[in-house]
């Protein structure tokens, strides 16, 4: 009985006797009578100071909440006329459209992948000429390369002249 | 000086099958394209290259690097300070 969570037990059995008051009916008129008098006097006792309190929590959490909302109706209306936002609609578009076919579009610079690798996977390997080929192409290629150098023609630095 | 890269390349376009033809340096500064290569990805062709040197760290020399796909293959070797990358429709 001394523990804490006995007397707990016993305020909400009170609490709940009197909540279920009217789903019980008659059966449990005598426990509702017995508890209607605790409950009332309780609720005397402790009703103004925990509404004052309630009272004083829900302004604050409404100012909060006040605090933090950013009321946009009032910042800017939203006015458009039809004819305005169609206009801008159809500049957007344009604008689109213009971006999509110059930027958009490119070459493919890998291949594609493969829709069916079964069949990639069951043909032949690469062909040995075709390494042969690679390999003598990037040897080419830096043979050509070996006496490839950056040629000074023009001064990297330009001295401009001085006004004064 | 690039004329002798060029006409290379040019050799490697005549060849059966070749539809384009890259080259870069070792950076993926694209030294030259042909075809359909296109010099924008030279550096992803020569990270591919950094790849597979990680893969086989030892091998010497460096290996063939094939891509298959439906419509053609890329093979990309690197030697010494290029990195040639071909594509190739399989005969």
């Amino acid at each position: 009985m001394g523990c804490c969570f006995s007397s707990e037990e016993d305020t909400d059995g009170q609490r709940q006797a009197s909540e279920r008051d009217p789903l019980l009916g008659g059966s449990s008129a005598p426990i509702a009578n017995g508890q209607r008098p605790v409950d009332d006097a309780h609720n005397h006792s402790s009703g103004p100071i925990s509404r004052t309190d309630e009272q004083s929590l829900l302004s604050r959490i409404l100012h909060q909440t006040a605090h933090k909302v950013i009321d946009v109706s009032s910042t800017e209306p939203h006015s458009i006329e039809r004819t305005e936002y169609m206009e801008r609609s159809r500049q957007y578009m344009s604008k689109l459209s213009a971006v999509n076919s110059s930027t958009l579009h490119s070459p493919t610079d890998l291949p594609n992948g493969v829709k069916v690798p079964q069949s990639v996977l069951a043909s032949d390997p690469i062909p040995q000429g075709d390494i042969a080929f690679a390999i003598q192409a990037a040897k080419g290629a830096d043979a050509s390369l070996s006496g490839f150098h950056v040629e000074h023609r023009d001064e990297l630095v330009v001295q401009f002249e001085s006004s004064s | 000086m690039e004329k002798s890269l060029d006409s290379h390349l040019d050799d490697i376009m005549s060849e059966h099958g070749v539809i384009g033809v890259l080259c870069s340096d070792q950076q993926g500064l694209a030294l030259s394209a042909k075809g359909t290569a296109n010099p924008m990805y030279a550096g992803h062709i020569c990270s591919l290259v950094e790849n597979a040197k990680k893969l086989y760290p030892d091998t010497e020399p460096q290996p063939v690097i094939c891509l298959e796909s439906d419509a053609c293959n890329l093979l990309v070797r690197s030697e010494g300070n290029v990195t040639v990358a071909i594509h190739k429709v399989p005969s």
